[in-house]
């Protein structure tokens, strides 16, 4: 039997298989960490005319991964998405799912899928329970099942007050929580979030992530797009960075960090003086990756992997400088971006 | 999995406040117009006096019997004229200015009247002196001739003879009134259009989000839309049969007998109706106006050829092309009622309701043909 | 003046719709006109019905003229058959009446006994039934008298024969008609049509572009968006008014060149002045009733039922297709509720018109203002409905 064979195998996500050394040993979960190809795309060409959309899109999602998908608007995330799920047509390359070819009559595959996606898609004359049932009822036939299943949902995302309200009536988050019960009811083992928190409040976002996390501790495989990066960074275990179309950069969060060359970015506020006046100091100083001024601050980045705080500190205090408020930020995702692609991940 | 499905459709229409209302409420109400309008019309008969006006020429005062062929129609209850008498032209020219009278008589050498309008008293005063005249004349035909008969006319003219008797044996009389009603029911029937195209739009995700979910489910969004149909199709038919039941008991419209006919009618025009805005809703983009614009335009077109408006219409259009008896939805609906009430056999009431089922059959394979692809170009 | 700007922005948009609105309800008077139909019973041209006759009688001089007599006065169509041919006939209006000479007629009727009479088939109450039944009795009626008075046998048949010629020259004798003032020309009548099924379109038009335009302002974000901007909300509403105004203007203004090619008649004709007038006036009734509906329809499943139930409804009830003499006392009086009554009258006041003296057209003038008085009741409405709704719901 082949690895692949007992990816089939497993339910409700318990069983996984470890690679060692050649042989495949089933194990029980304990980290949501596996061998097996949940979603494989490779090459994919999208194109609308003359615009290409997706250019040689590759994407290898593992099981039990929770893969954030960052990039900026028009970058070609739902795109992307929506061709994994065979919603919509492209020009070029081969997209499988739970290890077989996805097309738009893979019922099989796409009993196994959830969905939450970028436009709340609930219907305005169901009410909260009626619209998980429905929803949930063309995943899961059986009545009694999908009772239990469509209550827990309920619980899961915290509407257990609003079962009898209608779409209309929700808030912005609690509108988002609907959308995503309705995508998860039927206990999808691959489930797909696009931007699912766009426009809504800190407490619902909160609750949608800590969802998420908990969904991926229960046995899921997540994909998870967004253009906030505080959310890719808080959740995901693995991030693809994709920019006009194409994944720029792989990894997990300190991988994707450690390819760029800034290391810390310290920030000094000056009380007196001109900043200009320090910076050919400071820039002898070891580990210096650049220093430049902005309005009564100095702003420095250090080197990749070297802490430069303390020196820069202790050199400032010997000069006897005064200084106001000093801070120091690790570099951000965002830096990342911005390296690779001289734009920044949010719109200016 | 279709009951699943029909059960929440049916939910979720009927609970669209709006539109179940306006869909039951608009047919009655618009009936109830029509009844208004047409409901004097069995009382033709009945006619207001009118007032003319005589001119008290020399030639009148010596033609006596022009004299009481007046007096004949302008006394007892309910005369047909109530004449004044004038002395003058000038004076009854004056009282005709004045809309005190809607005509004057002047009798000269021959019979003028003057009018200043046109409209159904002048046509009767107009009618009753042609007729006058047409008697005079062949009255003095035969005196001229022979004298002696004069004695006998007066006897002859009071006369109470049947000419003509009616012989319609039909189960039915043709009736103009039916096909505004039956027109209604058509019209009716085609707005259920709006409910096929919002269906359509429920299962095409390039058209809505809910659409986009339901196409990531493992159904195929043909069964989907099948289940949907059937329960739209039902609101529907129930919203016809609710406004036949409220013509044939309020109103007392007369449909025949033949109920199960009658439902099978209505539930072929319901079939086209909703049909046909599927292929609407299919065949346009997103977007709700234009999808409007076209069920609206056409619905109407089509119930104006069947004679909604003026019934006149109908048969001036399907004279002038045949093929719009067969091809016209409307019409189709609209005939085959009227066979029903019309007829004694069923001929022409079955070719109806078939063409309408094959009319509804084509349709749907549109729009079968239209969203069977799964995966689109962009959403 | 921005939401006049955006007001425009949104019809160019909605462009394809409205067009095919308007196309399709101009379309609908257009052939009424042409047709001839309907409308008014207003006019002394005789309308020739279709008539089928059956003659099963043998050739005599009676039958032969009465049947002359009719071929002159109507149109004449083939006789068939069967029984069912005949209700096929009668079913789709080849025929309107259907008269059936039943054999030994003529014998009967010239010996004086009468047992037998003509058979007809037609459709109860309509006017052709009436127009026949009504040219066959004469003609009898008068064969009759001169039969019996003269006393002229049944054999007798140059008798006859010249009876019938006598009965036919009788029956061209007419009254003569003087009208005081100018008689309506044919091309006023035909205008006349098309003015009287007016309403319906232009109704149709307005409330449904109306509606629809006005629907976007009031969706939930653009509404607030607009609530907030420091333009009171009754500015906005008189802009809006301002929009809708405009697109009334324009759509009068393509009725009425249509209707002058349609017609032909001169622009320098008082009458047509007079129409044009009176059609304007409605034109801005229609306005603010779509405006004020513009108001209180909350979507689009609405709409075209309310926009059917009030243009085709109010139509009926007031003379636009059924006309008004025909009408029950107590249906026009609901109806002279509508602004829709007021306009069916004055036009046909107009057509009617013989002189011009301020006696004449008062009653005219007085109908186009109670549909302006009913134009400014519908906007002063619309706007307190307005404010209202601004202020209640966001």
């Amino acid at each position: 039997m082949t690895g692949k064979e007992f990816c089939h195998f497993y339910s409700r996500g318990r069983f996984f298989t470890i690679e060692t050394g050649g042989e495949y040993v089933l194990g029980r979960q304990e980290s949501a960490r596996g061998g097996c190809m949940v979603v494989k795309v490779s090459n994919l060409v999208k194109r609308y005319g003359d615009l290409i959309a997706l250019d040689h899109f590759q994407l290898d999602v593992e099981q039990g991964e929770i893969f954030g998908l960052l990039g900026p608007n028009g970058s070609g995330k739902t795109t992307a998405i929506n061709c994994i799920l065979s919603l919509l047509s492209f020009d070029k390359g081969e997209i499988e799912v739970f290890g077989k070819n996805m097309t738009p009559s893979s019922y099989d595959i796409k009993r196994d899928i959830g969905i939450v996606m970028q436009n709340v898609a609930v219907i305005d004359e169901l009410t909260v329970y009626e619209n998980i049932d429905y929803f949930c009822g063309l995943y899961v036939p059986e009545k009694k099942l999908r009772k239990d299943l469509v209550e827990e949902a309920i619980d899961f995302v915290g509407l257990g007050d609003f079962r009898k309200f209608y779409p209309k009536k929700l808030s912005g988050g609690l509108l988002r929580r609907l959308n995503i019960a309705c995508g998860i009811a039927h206990k999808p083992k691959l489930i797909i979030l696009d931007e699912p928190t766009v426009a809504v409040d800190p407490q619902s976002r909160n609750n949608i992530l800590e969802g998420i996390v908990r969904l991926n501790q229960q046995g899921a495989t997540v994909i998870y797009t967004s253009h906030y990066m505080e959310e890719v960074e808080q959740i995901c275990t693995r991030i693809g960075i994709m920019d006009k179309g194409r994944i720029i950069a792989l990894g997990t969060k300190e991988d994707l960090k450690g390819m760029i060359r800034v290391g810390e970015k310290i920030t000094i506020e000056f009380l007196t003086g001109d900043p200009q006046d320090h910076v050919e100091w400071v820039q002898e100083l070891p580990f210096i990756a650049s220093v430049t001024t902005q309005n009564h601050n100095l702003l420095i980045t250090t080197e990749r992997g070297h802490n430069g705080l303390g020196s820069i500190l202790s050199a400032v205090h010997d000069r006897g400088i005064q200084v106001g408020r000093v801070f120091c930020e690790l570099p951000t995702l965002n830096d990342v971006f911005l390296e690779i692609t001289g734009k920044e991940l949010r719109d200016q | 999995m279709f009951w699943h499905i029909f059960k929440y459709r049916l939910k979720s229409t009927v609970r669209d406040v709006q539109t179940i209302f306006w869909t039951l409420a608009f047919p009655i109400i618009l009936v109830s117009f029509f009844a208004m309008a047409f409901s004097n019309l069995e009382n033709i008969s009945e006619y207001k006096t009118i007032k003319i006006g005589l001119v008290n020429t020399q030639q009148y005062q010596k033609d006596t019997m022009f004299q009481s062929h007046i007096t004949a129609v302008s006394k007892d209850e309910n005369p047909l004229f109530d004449v004044t008498i004038y002395d003058t032209q000038e004076a009854a020219a004056a009282a005709l200015s004045d809309k005190q009278i809607s005509g004057f008589i002047l009798e000269d050498a021959t019979l003028h009247l003057t009018i200043r309008s046109t409209g159904i008293d002048q046509t009767i005063m107009k009618e009753f002196l042609d007729w006058y005249l047409q008697t005079a004349s062949s009255v003095n035909n035969i005196i001229s001739g022979n004298p002696a008969a004069g004695i006998k006319l007066s006897g002859i003219l009071s006369e109470n003879v049947t000419y003509i008797k009616d012989t319609n044996t039909g189960t039915n009389k043709p009736n103009n009134v039916l096909t505004y009603y039956y027109a209604l029911i058509a019209m009716t029937c085609l707005y259920g259009a709006f409910m096929g195209s919002k269906e359509v739009t429920a299962v095409q995700a390039n058209q809505s989000a809910q659409a986009a979910r339901l196409n990531l489910a493992p159904v195929h969004k043909l069964k989907v839309f099948l289940s949907s149909l059937c329960a739209v199709n039902l609101i529907q038919y129930l919203s016809i049969l609710l406004l036949i039941a409220y013509m044939a008991f309020v109103l007392k419209i007369d449909f025949g007998n033949q109920i199960g006919y009658i439902l099978l009618a209505s539930f072929a025009g319901c079939c086209a109706g909703v049909s046909f805005g599927a292929v609407v809703g299919a065949a346009t983009k997103k977007g709700e106006g234009i999808k409007t614009g076209i069920i609206i335009s056409a619905s109407m077109a089509m119930s104006f050829l069947a004679g909604l408006m003026v019934a006149q219409m109908k048969y001036m259009a399907t004279k002038s092309f045949p093929i719009l008896a067969y091809i016209n939805p409307a019409n189709l609906i609209a005939d085959a009622f009227y066979a029903l009430y019309y007829y004694n056999t069923y001929d022409r009431y079955f070719l109806n309701v078939g063409l309408l089922f094959a009319f509804s059959f084509v349709f749907y394979l549109i729009v079968f043909l239209l969203m069977r692809g799964q995966q689109y170009e962009s959403i | 003046m921005k939401v006049f700007k955006v007001y425009f922005k949104i019809i160019k948009k909605n462009l394809p719709m409205l067009s095919m609105y308007v196309g399709i309800f101009m379309l609908f008077a257009l052939l009424l006109t042409i047709s001839g139909v309907g409308g008014s019973t207003n006019s002394f041209s005789e309308t020739k019905n279709r008539v089928m006759i059956i003659n099963q009688d043998e050739a005599s001089p009676l039958t032969d003229g009465l049947v002359d007599y009719l071929t002159e006065k109507s149109v004449i169509v083939a006789p068939v058959k069967d029984e069912k041919a005949i209700q096929d006939a009668l079913f789709y209006e080849d025929a309107a009446y259907v008269l059936t000479i039943p054999n030994g007629f003529s014998e009967d009727f010239l010996s004086g006994t009468h047992s037998l009479a003509l058979g007809k088939m037609t459709t109860p109450n309509s006017t052709a039934g009436v127009q026949l039944d009504m040219l066959i009795e004469k003609y009898l009626g008068e064969f009759n008298l001169y039969v019996k008075a003269k006393g002229i046998a049944a054999t007798d048949v140059t008798a006859l024969k010249e009876t019938a010629s006598l009965v036919k020259a009788d029956l061209q004798k007419g009254t003569d008609v003087v009208w005081a003032g100018s008689a309506p020309t044919s091309s006023i009548t035909k205008a006349s049509y098309y003015f009287n099924y007016l309403p319906y379109s232009l109704l149709s038009i307005m409330i449904l572009a109306v509606s629809s335009i006005m629907q976007v302002f009031a969706k939930g974000d653009l509404k607030k968006r607009m609530l907030c901007a420091p333009t009171p909300a009754t500015r906005i509403n008189l802009e809006l008014l301002l929009g809708n105004l405009c697109f009334a203007v324009v759509v009068w203004a393509l009725m009425m060149i249509i209707s002058l090619l349609l017609t032909g008649t001169s622009i320098t004709d008082t009458r047509m002045q007079m129409m044009l007038l009176n059609a304007f006036v409605f034109s801005i009734t229609a306005l603010s009733l779509s405006f004020l509906l513009g108001h209180l329809i909350k979507g689009p499943g609405a709409q075209h039922s309310v926009a059917n139930v009030i243009a085709l409804g109010t139509s009926f009830i007031s003379g636009v297709f059924v006309p008004q003499a025909l009408l029950g006392e107590t249906v026009k009086y609901v109806a002279s509720f509508t602004p829709t009554y007021w306009y069916v009258t004055a036009v046909g006041d107009i057509t009617a018109l013989s002189s011009f003296s301020w006696t004449d057209t008062k009653e005219i003038f007085m109908g186009m203002l109670i549909q302006l008085t009913f134009a400014a009741a519908f906007l002063i409405l619309a706007l307190v409905i307005g404010r209202q709704k601004k202020r209640k719901t966001v």
